[in-house]
C-alpha cells in the first residue's frame, strides 16, 4: 500500500493524516491540531515525534531522519516535505 | 577482582564463542549491521586502552559520545582497562538539550578528553569550540584512531575500590551528579543481575536500552561479559520508532531475558500492529524485567492480553527495583515466579499501613522463601473486577491503580537478592516493622562510593544511619514496605515526575515556567496520576496590574513547558499568592501544594486542565495524600 498511497497521496490528504497521528500521540481531537504550530507545542515529545517518524515509514515507505520533527516543526512542514520526497521518488 | 579480570576470564573461556550483534532496521526489516565476539571485543578494548595510556590518562575522566552501537562498548572497556573513569553521556540525537547537558558535565567532572565516533566528531569539534571549551578539552573519535597493537596493552594495577565510570543521574539538568561505581559495585551488581535471571550458563539477552543509563549500561550492555552470554541489541531511537523490532529480535534470537522500563511495554502493547504480532514468536522469553519507573498492573495486563497468543508468559514479567546510586538493581522478582500483585486496603495506606484486602476470587500469590513449586494460578489474568481505566484513578501516593472499592493494587518489586533493604521512619531513621510504609534504606556491595566530588550531597543520601548506629545506608528517597519478604515501592520522596521514561524534575519546570511572564511567582510542579502521569504546574499570580488575560497566561505557560520539556497533557493552574505551598525556609512543598489542589481547596484564579487531571480534582474529597512526603521536605526546610 504504501507506494502507491504515498505517490497518490495531496497535500491535504498527507497534512490530514499527519494530523490524525499527531492527535492520537497527545490525545487531543484532531480539530485542535493547528497544522502551523510546533507540534512540540501540543506536547509531541521526543518518544512521540520518533513514534511519528516510525508511522511515516510504514505508510509512505519513505525513510526518515530522527531529526524529523526539530528540522520541521509544523504538520503543514512535514507535510511539505514529506510531499517533497514522495514526489522525487515518483 | 577487577571487572577488567573477570571479562578477561570469559575472553579466555569463550573467545569466538560468545558476542554482541548490533541490530538495526532497514525498512520494518530486522538486520544485523555488525558483530563482535568476546575475542575481538577484547582485541578492542587492549587497544584503546593502551592507546589511552599512552597518552597519560589513567585515573582520569573521559567523556564518552558514541550513537548506541559496539564502537561504545568498545571504548568503555578500553577506559576500564587503562584505569580511565569512564563517563558515558548521550549525544544530542533526540534531546537538544544533550550537549547543554554534557557541557555541564564536562565541568563537574574536569573531563578533558571526549571519546565519540567519526560520524559524530564534526558536530562536537564544532560545539566545543562554541561554548569554548575546544582549548582545554580535546574530541577524538575511537573509530578513526591510528590504535596500537592490542599487545601494546599492559594491565594496570585494578583493585575492587578503584573507580570504574560515572554515572551521571538523568537527572536536574541544572546540577548533574555523577555517580561513583567501583569495579568491586559494577561485579558485584552483576551478579545480582545475573542470579536474578536464574545464573544462566548460556543466556541469550535481547535490548535497545540508552547505554548511558544505569539500566542500559549495566542491566543490558554489561551483563552479558560479565557472565558469558551472548546480546543482541538495537538503538533506542530503532525501538521508539518501531517497537516490533525488539519482539521480532526476541523470537529470531530466541532470547531468555530483556530489560525496560513500564513505559516500553506499554509502548509495545498499544503501537504493534495485527500484521506485525502475526509473525512474533516470544515462548523463549523467560525473563522480562520491568523497572527503573514504577510498574502500572495496566502494562502488566496489557502484554499478557496482546502477546499472550504469541507466546508472551505472564510469568516471564519480572519487576524490580533499583538506582544508579545503587550501580543498577536492588531487588528483582526472581525467575519463574512471575509478578505480585496484591490488594491494600486504600485508608490503611493513608496512614502508612499496608494492610492486604483479602479477595473473595483467587488468593494473591505470596511466595515466602522459595519459589512455590505448585502452580498457584495465573494473578494477573484472575484478577476480578475491571481493568483499571483513566476514569477510576490509581492513587498517585500509593503508586498503585484502586479499581473503585476493592482497596489499592500494588505491584511488588520483588526481593532483595543479597543485600540488606530497610524499611525506616525518614525522620529518626528508626527501622520499621513488616507491613509499614516509610523510606528505603539500602546497604550492600553494589551501592556506590557516592557522588563525584559532592560531599554534601553523598553525607545525605548515602549517609543513612539507624538510631543504633547501623549504617551507613543508601537513602534511596523512596518510599515503600515489605510484606512476606516482597518489597513494594509506593511513592517517592524526591519529587520526580516520569513522564514516557523521561525524568522531569519540577525545579527545572517551575524555573522555566516562571519566566514567562513577570507576574507569575513561586510554582510547584508535581505528577498526577490519571491512567499516564500528568504534569500540573500550579503557579501564583499577581492579578493588580496584570496585563493580559489569566486564561491566555495559562496558556503561555503551558505552551512553553510542552515546547521546551515535550510534554504532553500539560496542566497549568494559576493561584492567588500564598496558593503554593512553602515551608518557613521558602523551600516549594510540592506534594502539599498538589493535595490541597486535588482536594479542591486552592484559590484557582484560572485552570488549564486536560481532561484527565479535571477529572482528578473535580473528585477530589477522599483523595488524601499520605504526607509522609511532606513530613520530610518539613524537616529539612525548617
Amino acid at each position: 500500500m504504501s507506494a502507491d498511497t504515498g505517490a497518490g497521496a495531496g497535500a491535504d490528504a498527507v497534512r490530514g493524516w499527519l494530523t490524525a497521528r499527531v492527535a492520537s500521540y497527545v490525545g487531543r481531537p484532531p480539530g485542535e491540531i493547528d497544522p502551523l504550530v510546533p507540534i512540540a507545542r501540543y506536547g509531541m515529545d521526543s518518544v512521540y515525534s520518533l513514534g511519528l517518524c516510525g508511522d511515516i515509514e510504514a505508510e509512505y515507505g519513505l525513510q526518515v531522519e530522527p531529526t524529523l520533527t526539530w528540522e520541521h516543526p509544523t504538520v503543514a512542514a512535514i507535510a511539505d516535505h514529506l510531499l517533497g520526497r514522495l514526489s522525487a521518488n515518483r | 577482582m577487577s571487572f577488567v579480570q573477570r571479562v578477561r576470564e570469559q575472553v579466555d573461556r569463550h573467545g569466538h564463542g560468545r558476542s554482541y550483534t548490533f541490530v538495526t532496521d532497514r525498512r520494518g526489516e530486522l538486520a544485523e549491521s555488525g558483530r563482535l565476539t568476546f575475542t575481538e571485543l577484547d582485541a578492542r578494548a587492549r587497544s584503546i586502552g593502551a592507546w589511552l595510556a599512552d597518552r597519560g590518562m589513567a585515573d582520569r575522566t573521559a567523556l564518552l559520545l558514541h550513537p548506541a552501537g559496539l564502537e561504545f562498548l568498545g571504548a568503555f572497556l578500553g577506559c576500564l582497562y587503562a584505569r580511565v573513569v569512564a563517563v558515558p553521556s548521550p549525544l544530542p540525537q533526540t534531546d537538544p538539550r544533550a550537549l547543554e547537558r554534557a557541557e555541564k558535565i564536562i565541568k563537574d567532572a574536569g573531563v578533558r578528553l571526549v571519546l565519540t565516533g567519526s560520524a559524530d566528531l564534526p558536530v562536537l569539534g564544532a560545539w566545543l569550540r562554541e561554548v569554548g571549551l575546544d582549548g582545554t578539552v580535546e574530541c577524538v573519535a575511537t573509530d578513526a584512531l591510528d590504535l596500537p597493537d592490542p599487545d601494546a596493552w599492559t594491565e594496570p594495577e585494578i583493585g575492587p575500590g578503584t573507580l570504574a565510570y560515572l554515572q551521571y543521574t538523568s537527572g536536574s539538568t541544572s546540577e548533574p551528579r555523577g555517580v561513583m561505581i567501583t569495579h568491586a559495585n559494577l561485579l558485584h551488581n552483576e551478579r545480582e543481575i545475573w542470579r536474578a535471571i536464574g545464573s544462566p550458563r548460556e543466556g541469550v539477552g535481547v535490548g535497545w536500552l540508552p547505554h548511558y543509563h544505569d539500566m542500559g549500561l549495566v542491566g543490558m550492555l554489561l551483563q552479558p561479559v560479565y557472565a558469558g552470554g551472548d546480546l543482541y541489541f538495537a538503538s533506542p531511537i530503532a525501538f521508539v520508532m518501531r517497537p516490533a523490532l525488539w519482539l521480532e529480535m526476541i523470537g529470531r534470537y530466541r532470547a531468555e531475558y530483556t530489560v525496560a522500563p513500564d513505559f516500553a511495554y506499554d509502548w509495545c502493547a498499544t503501537r504493534v500492529t495485527d500484521a506485525q504480532l502475526a509473525g512474533l514468536d516470544l515462548s523463549g522469553l523467560r525473563f522480562a524485567l520491568n523497572g527503573a519507573e514504577p510498574v502500572r498492573t495496566g502494562t502488566l495486563r496489557a502484554m499478557v492480553r496482546r502477546f499472550g497468543a504469541v507466546g508472551f508468559s505472564e510469568k516471564a514479567w519480572a519487576p524490580a527495583y533499583g538506582m544508579a546510586e545503587a550501580t543498577l538493581v536492588i531487588t528483582a522478582t526472581p525467575l519463574g515466579q512471575g509478578p505480585l500483585v496484591r490488594r491494600f486496603d486504600a485508608a490503611a495506606l493513608e496512614r502508612h499501613e499496608a494492610v492486604p484486602v483479602t479477595d473473595p476470587g483467587p488468593v494473591p500469590r505470596v511466595a515466602p522463601g522459595p519459589v512455590p513449586t505448585a502452580d498457584p494460578g495465573p494473578v494477573l489474568t484472575a484478577a476480578p473486577g475491571p481493568v483499571p481505566v483513566a476514569g477510576s484513578a490509581p492513587d498517585p501516593a500509593a503508586g498503585g491503580e484502586r479499581p473503585e472499592g476493592r482497596g489499592v493494587e500494588l505491584v511488588g518489586c520483588g526481593r532483595p537478592i543479597s543485600m540488606s533493604v530497610r524499611v525506616v521512619d525518614p525522620g529518626s531513621g528508626a527501622e520499621l516493622p513488616e507491613g509499614r510504609i516509610g523510606e528505603l534504606w539500602v546497604r550492600g556491595e553494589s551501592v556506590a562510593r557516592g557522588y563525584w566530588r559532592r560531599e554534601d550531597a553523598t553525607r545525605d543520601a548515602f549517609g543513612g544511619y539507624t538510631p543504633a548506629g547501623e549504617g551507613p545506608f543508601l537513602r534511596t528517597g523512596d518510599l515503600g514496605f515489605l510484606l512476606d519478604g516482597e518489597l513494594y515501592v509506593t511513592g517517592r520522596i524526591k519529587d520526580v515526575v516520569i513522564v514516557n521514561g523521561r525524568n522531569l524534575y519540577p525545579q527545572d519546570l517551575e524555573e522555566a515556567a516562571r519566566r514567562v511572564h513577570p507576574s507569575l511567582g513561586a510554582a510547584a510542579a508535581f505528577g498526577v496520576r490519571a491512567g499516564d502521569e500528568h504534569v500540573v504546574l500550579v503557579q501564583e499570580v499577581r492579578e493588580r496590574g496584570l496585563d493580559v488575560p489569566a486564561g491566555e497566561l495559562a496558556r503561555g505557560v503551558q505552551g512553553t513547558l510542552a515546547g521546551a520539556f515535550g510534554l504532553p497533557s500539560m496542566s497549568v493552574a494559576l493561584v492567588e499568592r500564598g496558593g503554593v505551598g512553602k515551608t518557613t525556609s521558602g523551600k516549594i512543598q510540592r506534594s502539599r501544594t498538589r493535595e490541597l489542589l486535588l482536594g479542591g481547596a486552592l484559590p484557582v484564579v484560572h485552570a488549564e486542565f486536560t481532561a484527565a487531571v479535571a477529572a482528578r480534582v473535580r473528585r477530589g474529597t477522599g483523595v488524601r495524600v499520605p504526607s509522609l512526603a511532606d513530613a520530610r521536605v518539613s524537616s529539612e526546610g525548617a
